[in-house]
C-alpha cells in the first residue's frame, strides 16, 4: 500500500466510498455536494497515499479531509450566500407522535447547526467514533469535540422543545441527552 | 434524543444511493497535483533565494489571517519535507512560528516535536505550540514515526525516563530505564527508534522493544554489540563492529531479527534512515558518500551527488522518495538546498538556499545540526 498504486487506491475506493459518502452527505445535507466533497477528499487521499500505510489510516485520513473540507466549504459558501438555506417545517403533520415528521424536522434542524457542531454530531453518533477519533477527524482538541457535541445537542433539544412543547420530553429522554465519553 | 438522532441519520444515509465517482479522474488529478507541487516548490525555491532577505518577514500572516488559514494537517499527514530556521518551520511552501528557536526536531504525521536550547520539549501542529516535556539540552535526541515522537527525560537523582508522545491523541507514555538487580549496568541509556507502536530503547537488558499500546517490553539482547540505527515496518537497521581488523569501523546489517540479518555495504554511516516500508535505507558506504541499500539483500547502490560539495539523504517522503540536503563549503555559512530524490532516479531541489547552519537551519534528524 505504500506506493502510489492506482490499483490499490481503486480497491480502497470501491470498498469504502459508499460509507464515506454517507457520512459526507450527513455533514453537508446535499447529495451532489456530498459527492463532490468525496471526489475531492479521495483525490487528496491519493496524493497522500504513500504515507497511508494501511487501509484504516487511509479511511481515517479521507474522513478527516471530508470533515475539514466540509466545514471550510460551508463557511465559504455561507459567506458568499451560495448555500441554499433549508427551513424547518412550519407544521407538524400528524402531531408529535408522527415518527416520520419528527425525523424530517430533526434532519432540517441538524442541517441548521453550525458546521462544526453538525460534523461533531455526525462523527460521534452516526460514525460512532470516540471523542479522540472525532478530534482527529476534525483536526481539533478533544475538549473542542466535547463542547461542539454538547452545544449541538443543546441547540437541537432547545429547538425541539420550542417546536414540540410539552411533548418534547417524549422525544428528549433526559438519560439519552448525556454526552458519552 | 441520541437514539432518535441516530435512527434519523441511519435512515437518511441508508436511503442514499451509491456515489458516482471518477476514480481515473482522481488518479489523474492526484498525479497532476504531485507534479505541480514539485515544480512549483522548485520554482518558488529559486525565486526565494533571491528575495529571501527582504521577503521572509512579510510571509508571516497577520494573526487574523493565520486563524483563517487551513491547518497543516494534510501537509504533515502527506509527509511533506520540512525544515526550520530559528523559530520558523517551513513546510509545503508555508511557514509557521513555534515561538522559540528550534534546537533539534522530528516531524510526525501531525506536526513537529522539538527541543529548544534549554531542553524543553514542545509540540506544534502549525497552529498551536504546547510544552510537552523536558530533555537534556546537551543530549537532545528525538525519534519519531507516524504520529508519535519520543525522547528521554533526565531528572537528577532518578533513572532516565523514555517518554513517548502521541501528537494525534496527546497521550504520553513513559518507561523508566531499568538498571537491573546488580546495580549499574554496562549499557547506557539510549533511545534508538520508533516504529509504529514499538519504541526501541536500551537499558540493562540490552536492546528492548517496548510496545506502547500494550505496554509489553521484549528484550532483544545485544548480539555482537549491535547498535540499532533505525527501525521501520519491523525491519531493523543496526551497526556491529567490523570483524576485519584491517578495515575496522562498523558494518550496517538489516533484518527483522538479529539472527537472520544480512550485512550491507554501508559502513560507519553518520546518517541512516529507512524508508517507511523498511525496504530501502539511505546511508553512506564510506564517509560523506551517499548511497541506497536494499535491506533484503544488503546490496548498495551509489547515489550520484547532484552537484554539492556534501550531499546526504536523511529522511523519506514515501517509499520511493527520499529527502536530502546539499551543502557547500564553508559548511556553516553556505546556504543549504533541500532536495527530493526518487529511488533510482534524479533529485530535484525543493528548497533552494533554505538557510545556513549559522543562522539556525535545522532539518528533522532529531538531533542538533551542530554542537
Amino acid at each position: 500500500m505504500a506506493r502510489r498504486d492506482p490499483a490499490d487506491f481503486a480497491e480502497f475506493v470501491a470498498a469504502r466510498s459508499s460509507a464515506l459518502h454517507r457520512a459526507a452527505y450527513l455533514m453537508v445535507g446535499e447529495r451532489q455536494l456530498a459527492q463532490d466533497l468525496l471526489q475531492e477528499a479521495l483525490t487528496k487521499t491519493y496524493v497522500a497515499w504513500p504515507r497511508l500505510r494501511d487501509p484504516s489510516k487511509a479511511e481515517a485520513y479521507t474522513r478527516r479531509v471530508i470533515t475539514t473540507t466540509a466545514i471550510t466549504w460551508y463557511r465559504r459558501k455561507s459567506w458568499q450566500g451560495e448555500r441554499p438555506t433549508e427551513t424547518l417545517p412550519e407544521t407538524i403533520a400528524g402531531g408529535h407522535d408522527d415518527a416520520v415528521t419528527q425525523r424530517e424536522w430533526l434532519w432540517a434542524a441538524l442541517q441548521e447547526l453550525p458546521p462544526r457542531q453538525r460534523a461533531a454530531i455526525v462523527l460521534r453518533f452516526y460514525e460512532d467514533l470516540t471523542e479522540a477519533q472525532t478530534a482527529a477527524a476534525m483536526d481539533c482538541a478533544v475538549g473542542t469535540v466535547k463542547s461542539q457535541v454538547s452545544a449541538g445537542l443543546t441547540k437541537l433539544r432547545a429547538q425541539l422543545g420550542d417546536r414540540f412543547g410539552e411533548h418534547a420530553t417524549d422525544l428528549l429522554p433526559a438519560n439519552l441527552m448525556t454526552v458519552t465519553p | 434524543m441520541t437514539e432518535l438522532l441516530k435512527d434519523m441519520m441511519n435512515e437518511r444515509a441508508d436511503a442514499l444511493g451509491a456515489p458516482d465517482l471518477d476514480v481515473l479522474g482522481m488518479v489523474r488529478e492526484g498525479n497532476r497535483r504531485v507534479a505541480r507541487r514539485r515544480t512549483a516548490v522548485l520554482g518558488a525555491g529559486a525565486a526565494a533565494a533571491v528575495v529571501a532577505a527582504i521577503a521572509v518577514p512579510t510571509l508571516l500572516p497577520e494573526a487574523e489571517q493565520r486563524a483563517q488559514e487551513p491547518s497543516f494537517a494534510s501537509v504533515f499527514t502527506a509527509g511533506e519535507p520540512s525544515y526550520a530556521v530559528g523559530s520558523q518551520v517551513y513546510v509545503d511552501g508555508r511557514t509557521f512560528d513555534v515561538g522559540r528557536p528550534v534546537h533539534a526536531y522530528v516531524q510526525t504525521t501531525v506536526g513537529v516535536v522539538f527541543s529548544d536550547r534549554s531542553g524543553t520539549v514542545w509540540a506544534s501542529d502549525g497552529t498551536e505550540t504546547v510544552e510537552i516535556g523536558t530533555t537534556d539540552a546537551k543530549r537532545a535526541h528525538l525519534e519519531a514515526d507516524d504520529s508519535r515522537a519520543a525522547w528521554t527525560e533526565y531528572v537528577d537523582g532518578t533513572a532516565p525516563q523514555y517518554t513517548v508522545y502521541d501528537q494525534a491523541s496527546g497521550e504520553v507514555e513513559r518507561s523508566v530505564f531499568q538498571t537491573g538487580n546488580d546495580g549499574p549496568t554496562e549499557y547506557d541509556d539510549a533511545l534508538l527508534a520508533v516504529d509504529g507502536d514499538d519504541v526501541y530503547v536500551r537499558d540493562s537488558r540490552g536492546i528492548v522493544r517496548w510496545n506502547v499500546e500494550t505496554g509489553d517490553q521484549t528484550s532483544l539482547g545485544r548480539p555482537l554489540g549491535a547498535q540499532v540505527e533505525d527501525v521501520k515496518s519491523g525491519v531493523i537497521a543496526y551497526a556491529i563492529p567490523n570483524t576485519d581488523d584491517a578495515v575496522g569501523g562498523t558494518v550496517i546489517h538489516f533484518g527483522r531479527a538479529f539472527d537472520t540479518a544480512v550485512a550491507s555495504g554501508l559502513r560507519d554511516t553518520e546518517v541512516l534512515a529507512l524508508s517507511p516500508d523498511g525496504s530501502t535505507a539511505v546511508g553512506e558506504p564510506t564517509p560523506d558518500t551517499p548511497a541506497l541499500a536494499d535491506t533484503a539483500t544488503g546490496e548498495v547502490t551509489a547515489i550520484e551527488n547532484p552537484g554539492y560539495e556534501y550531499f546526504t539523504g536523511f529522511g523519506w517522503v514515501d517509499d520511493d522518495t527520499y529527502v536530502g540536503i546539499g551543502l557547500g563549503n564553508p559548511w556553516v555559512s553556505t546556504p543549504a538546498d533541500l532536495l527530493e530524490c526518487e529511488v533510482g532516479g534524479a533529485c530535484s531541489v525543493t528548497g533552494s538556499a533554505i538557510g545556513t547552519l549559522d543562522a539556525g537551519l535545522v532539518v528533522p534528524l532529531g538531533v542538533p545540526m551542530q554542537d
